[in-house]
């Protein structure tokens, strides 16, 4: 008796919003009389016009004969839903996922048309993410935040760095191959390019580049690097602890050496001086990183670095959320190539690790100074994440093994090198013009 | 197509390792000159500190200490999310 009472009023509410449905199909919009006035319809066909501006309306009525947009709408507030949940309860990289599922909802409310031409999350996309300025501000915040001091006590870890990019490459590889043989996925070079720098496990720079060279793809792109990112502390450890033994995990590095204000502040010049002379298409990103970080390191603009390390980089990462967010619409996101991508952000983030590990174990051969190989695997930037994993693997071999700041080296060095890999990347724009 | 994706990933992979071995060279040559300068400055850092403590740990439980500062002040600075890259 109690379970039949719900049934009874969810089936009168069907027949109801279907009666209205039917009689909202035959509505008649106000017409403008003889002297330009709109003359307001009877109160009935304004209940109908009012029921056909709904939401609901709109994810039922246009699943019967409009390619299920509706229903992708609804469906692609549900992954912004699931994007929220995930940075809100299980803390998935929450600074970007949260605008991100926010935007997501916005750009997918039926006619709202947010992300359509006039609505603001299309300007917020067409002004910062499409010419490129919003992420290169916020590597200009991360330049800012970023300590190179472990870096330079120990140099040598630029090589751990380069050789976690290969995981950038590889996926590249592997995208073509992917659509070469499964039927309904087509990456252009350009895309697969723009793919594989999921790989270099740094949001603004994936984002720079697939906004540069695969703007179609922006949205999955983004939502798979920082997902991925996010798992750096589930996708690394066992990677780390299969390509190691326990006495390589014990490995205690050398205490750092002192690093002058001087070396810090010629620094970010040297970078930028090597990029203009050797490839000038990674001075965006490379550019902005270095002016970030020698306004932290030059020490007499302190408001200015201040600024870009806090206030400038939260808005703007607020904004960057939004604007991606605003690319996933169902249209964009739910199809083949989207689950492609997921499979090769994946596969990416695994190389990238492996290959810091192996680099580290074949520089230990080389090399009078051990480096502990768990240290590779910061390689992949995901700054600090993947230091921390390093020092948290680290310390389950030893725990009086403090590996952090040592790891912070090849972490920074990923940065940059992921930067260069972009660089390199954007040189196909000009082969495809 | 795939050929293409693997002359990029040779030409990729020889770019980025060029560009961070130069990046090496270039940090032990500045390293190498500024030598005066940074050990000025370590050596004001090091009669800035107080005398006594040194004297007092021996050099094993000082390193050790030294590590722990330096983890627990980078783990407090993630946390906080100043190294945070969004």
């Amino acid at each position: 008796m109690f379970m039949r009472k719900p049934f009874i009023i969810i089936g009168c509410l069907m027949v109801l919003l279907f009666s209205m449905m039917s009689a909202v199909q035959a509505g008649t919009l106000p017409q403008p009389d003889s002297q330009g006035y709109t003359l307001l319809p009877p109160i009935t066909d304004m209940i109908m016009n009012f029921c056909r501006s709904t939401g609901l309306f709109s994810f039922l009525s246009s699943g019967i004969g409009n390619n299920f947009k509706g229903i992708g709408q609804f469906f692609m507030i549900g992954v912004g839903i699931l994007l929220l949940y995930l940075a809100i309860s299980k803390k998935f990289e929450p600074l970007l996922l949260i605008p991100i599922g926010f935007g997501a909802i916005l750009t997918n409310t039926p006619l709202a048309s947010m992300s359509d031409p006039g609505g603001a999350l299309y300007y917020i996309y067409t002004i910062g993410i499409k010419t490129g300025v919003f992420p290169l501000l916020v590597f200009m915040g991360v330049g800012a935040m970023t300590d190179f001091g472990p870096l330079l006590a120990n140099p040598k870890t630029l090589l751990l760095g380069a050789a976690a990019q290969v995981g950038i490459f590889i996926t590249l590889v592997g995208a073509l191959i992917l659509s070469e043989i499964v039927p309904g996925i087509h990456f252009s070079l350009l895309d697969a390019a723009s793919i594989g720098i999921i790989g270099g496990a740094d949001g603004p720079t994936a984002i720079f580049l697939s906004s540069q060279l695969a703007p179609h793809l922006l949205g999955p792109i983004a939502v798979a690097a920082y997902s991925y990112m996010a798992l750096v502390p589930l996708i690394q450890p066992p990677i780390m602890r299969a390509l190691t033994t326990v006495d390589e995990r014990k490995i205690r590095m050398e205490q750092m050496r002192h690093v002058g204000k001087v070396e810090k502040m010629i620094f970010p010049l040297s970078v930028l001086g090597l990029c203009v002379l050797l490839l000038p298409t990674a001075a965006p990103l490379i550019g902005f990183f270095m002016f970030g970080n020698l306004m932290r390191e030059c020490k007499v603009v302190d408001r200015l670095s201040e600024t870009a390390q806090n206030a400038l980089i939260n808005i703007v990462t607020i904004l960057l959320g939004l604007g991606v967010g605003a690319q996933l619409s169902a249209h964009q996101f739910l199809n083949l190539s989207t689950l492609g991508i997921l499979f090769l952000g994946c596969i990416a983030f695994s190389i990238g690790t492996a290959s810091g590990i192996l680099m580290a174990k074949l520089m230990n051969l080389f090399f009078k100074t051990k480096i502990n190989p768990l240290i590779g695997s910061a390689g992949v930037s995901a700054v600090p994440m993947a230091a921390r994993v390093s020092q948290k693997v680290g310390m389950e071999a030893d725990p009086q093994n403090f590996l952090l700041m040592h790891a912070m080296g090849p972490n920074v060095a990923g940065v940059i090198g992921s930067a260069v890999a972009a660089g390199v990347l954007l040189t196909l724009k000009s082969l495809a013009i | 197509m795939i050929v293409q994706g693997l002359k990029l990933t040779m030409l990729g992979m020889m770019v980025v390792s060029s560009f961070l071995v130069l990046l090496l060279i270039i940090i032990h040559l500045s390293a190498k000159l500024l030598k005066p300068y940074t050990e000025k400055e370590a050596s004001l850092v090091t009669s800035h500190r107080p005398s006594g403590i040194r004297e007092e740990t021996p050099p094993d439980d000082n390193r050790k200490l030294t590590a722990i500062i330096s983890a627990a002040i980078a783990a407090h600075r993630a946390r906080i999310g100043r190294y945070r890259a969004p």
